[in-house]
């Protein structure tokens, strides 16, 4: 008796967010009278995901590592920029891209070199390259670009399968979330990257580089930005001064709904996925029951205040910092 | 040869202030001393002034504020929107009460639940952009009320107003960080909140007081903005909120407020924001893009942590 009982809590702390989510999907389906349920409305919600999805991948992997990164969303909006601005001056597909990733790359390194080899607050780090990001994003970008040729390009390459349109970004999104799973489960990285993050001290002395963890969660990160420009570019098309922008308040509040802890070294990947499908799902509710678009913010901020105070809930106290 | 050698160490933001502006003075020296560009000088000076004092108190108790530069712009446009229907009072109230709502969300965030003063002011940020831009759809909105933009005209042997009650500020900052009960427990609380805590210091109504102190100066500098402005903009200071939030934490470390909290003090602070005042002019000077500003505005911020961590490593 008392261990079912014990077994169901525990699974019910473990499947939190997705019951969560499923009654909250189960709620906005019956308020919006069905509407919710079209499938094409949720094809749709799963393909808009795929951006912010490939982007908490990212920032989860810097969450666990007990680092914060604020500038993910601005890379974005740089590497759109790079490539509209390279390809529409006549520079090929590849090209624009290789230069793009390298820029972003570069940034990245910034990111990783101060924040392993010092001990400046992250945030304070990735908020001034964010800002160098978003500035020089403004200065290139000028007005706002379309560029379809890459989608057009990859349609022609689908042609026999007219249903793989929307699907391809999904698959390449679901593809990193397998890949970076394994990767976080099964390699010696993950375990030394929740080691990291759970105490940075242990980790030292357990022999653990702690400073290649940190550099590298940041190249990662810019990695995945690179690979969610892709399907930005691929879905969206169209690059204006403030493409990125409101990715940063998506991409914290996604892992901390899902259970990632803020102080580091607790969380699983595939919550954190929940996590941005449930914030992605909530958006297009307020769209379809026709709320004005610029409250999202305040919303945004709303759930990231009831994911954290979930979050500190959950973390004993020894295991809080303060120091973030 | 020791004594001068501690005396530039302990004066160090002073000694690169004046060796900053005898560089200017030297590179642009037409340019620099005529009346338009010192005025501007001492605008822009008065509106980071305020918000660097806020975030240096908040600074010093080991927190960091991320919605100051954000409270501008929604204080501007609230101003400007409550002029539209009705007087001077109602405006400064009105603006005011929601800045103090706003400041109190993100300390009892911090407070009651715990939060990190990074998540807990950035949520504060959030809820400030949503209203902002509930009120105006983005767009700029100017500002229809003629007593506040002659006040922000106003000025006595050439000084605008609002620069006395910028300096009125810090002096009165200064002196009760450095002469009170309430400033020591602020610099005890930034130190090690846990020995504060154990020596009697009332933590949570310090942190409270803090957080507030820096919402009411960002208020009082989204007013400053708006009279001298004469509109009201969601982005005062471009960037999405961020540019004076990170001017103000920029010219307080290199003032020599530690990120770590419970050192440095607000004159030094001060000083910081002319610098970093200053150190904008030459951008203006050189014709660089506005836009580029951010850049700029990024690898200024890094240079500076990076040199207050090099700093910090050596005392230790």
């Amino acid at each position: 008796m008392n261990s079912f009982r014990a077994r169901a809590q525990n699974s019910l702390r473990q499947y939190d967010t997705l019951i969560m989510f499923l009654v909250f999907a189960l709620a906005s389906g019956i308020i919006t009278n069905g509407m919710w349920f079209d499938p094409e409305n949720l094809v749709n919600v799963i393909s808009r995901v795929s951006v912010v999805g490939v982007l908490v991948l990212a920032q989860t992997f810097v969450l666990l590592s007990g680092q914060i990164d604020m500038s993910l969303g601005n890379f974005l909006g740089l590497f759109c920029g790079i490539y509209a601005v390279l390809f529409l001056g006549g520079q090929s597909i590849p090209v624009a891209f290789a230069v793009a990733l390298s820029v972003i790359l570069c940034l990245g390194f910034v990111n990783g070199i101060l924040a392993s080899r010092t001990t400046i607050p992250s945030f304070v780090i990735t908020l001034g390259t964010m800002m160098i990001a978003l500035s020089m994003h403004l200065y290139i970008i000028g007005a706002a670009r379309y560029v379809p040729q890459l989608r057009d390009l990859i349609y022609g390459v689908l042609e026999p399968f007219p249903k793989a349109r929307e699907l391809f970004p999904v698959s390449l999104w679901i593809g990193a979330f397998v890949l970076l799973y394994f990767v976080l489960k099964f390699t010696k990285f993950g375990k030394h990257l929740y080691a990291v993050g759970g105490s940075q001290r242990t980790a030292i002395i357990t022999g653990i580089s702690v400073k290649t963890v940190k550099f590298s969660v940041y190249v990662l990160s810019a990695l995945l930005v690179g690979l969610a420009s892709f399907i930005y570019i691929y879905k969206f098309s169209f690059i204006s001064p403030s493409t990125g922008g409101t990715y940063l308040l998506d991409s914290i509040a996604a892992p901390i709904i899902g259970g990632v802890s803020l102080f580091g070294g607790r969380g699983v990947l595939w919550k954190a996925l929940v996590g941005a499908i449930f914030l992605e799902t909530l958006t297009n509710f307020l769209r379809l029951v026709g709320v004005n678009a610029f409250v999202f913010p305040a919303v945004q901020a709303a759930i990231i205040a009831v994911g954290v105070i979930i979050s500190i809930l959950t973390t004993p106290y020894y295991l809080r910092r303060r120091d973030m | 040869m020791s004594q001068t050698r501690n005396f530039l160490s302990a004066h160090s933001i002073l000694v690169a202030l004046i060796v900053l502006f005898l560089v200017m003075l030297i590179l642009f020296r037409d340019k620099l001393l005529s009346r338009g560009v010192l005025l501007s000088f001492l605008h822009s000076c008065t509106i980071l002034g305020m918000l660097t004092v806020g975030e240096s108190i908040v600074l010093i108790s080991g927190g960091i504020d991320l919605s100051n530069g954000t409270l501008v712009g929604m204080t501007s446009i609230l101003a400007a929107w409550i002029a539209l229907q009705s007087g001077v009072p109602s405006i400064l109230v009105g603006s005011l009460v929601v800045c103090l709502i706003i400041g109190c969300v993100s300390s009892s965030l911090i407070i009651g639940a715990g939060f990190p003063p990074l998540i807990g002011t950035l949520v504060a940020m959030g809820i400030a952009e949503g209203i902002t831009y509930t009120v105006t759809r983005g767009s700029p909105l100017p500002l229809s009320n003629e007593t506040l933009v002659w006040l922000g005209q106003a000025n006595a042997w050439g000084i605008p107003f609002y620069s006395f009650a910028w300096i009125g500020i810090v002096m009165a900052a200064y002196l009760i960080l450095s002469r009170t009960t309430f400033g020591r427990h602020v610099y005890s609380v930034g130190g090690s909140e846990k020995f504060a805590y154990r020596c009697g210091v009332n933590v949570k109504r310090v942190k409270l007081a803090v957080y507030l102190t820096s919402a009411l100066l960002a208020w009082l500098a989204g007013i400053v903005y708006v009279s001298y402005a004469a509109s009201g903009a969601a982005r005062a200071g471009g960037g999405g909120g961020f540019s004076y939030m990170l001017d103000s934490a920029s010219a307080s470390i290199i003032g020599g407020v530690s990120l770590s909290g419970g050192r440095g003090n607000v004159l030094d602070a001060t000083l910081g924001t002319m610098f970093f005042a200053l150190l904008y002019m030459t951008v203006i000077f050189l014709n660089i893009s506005p836009v580029l500003e951010g850049a700029f505005r990024g690898i200024l911020l890094l240079i500076v942590v990076l040199y207050a961590y090099l700093r910090e490593t050596r005392l230790r």
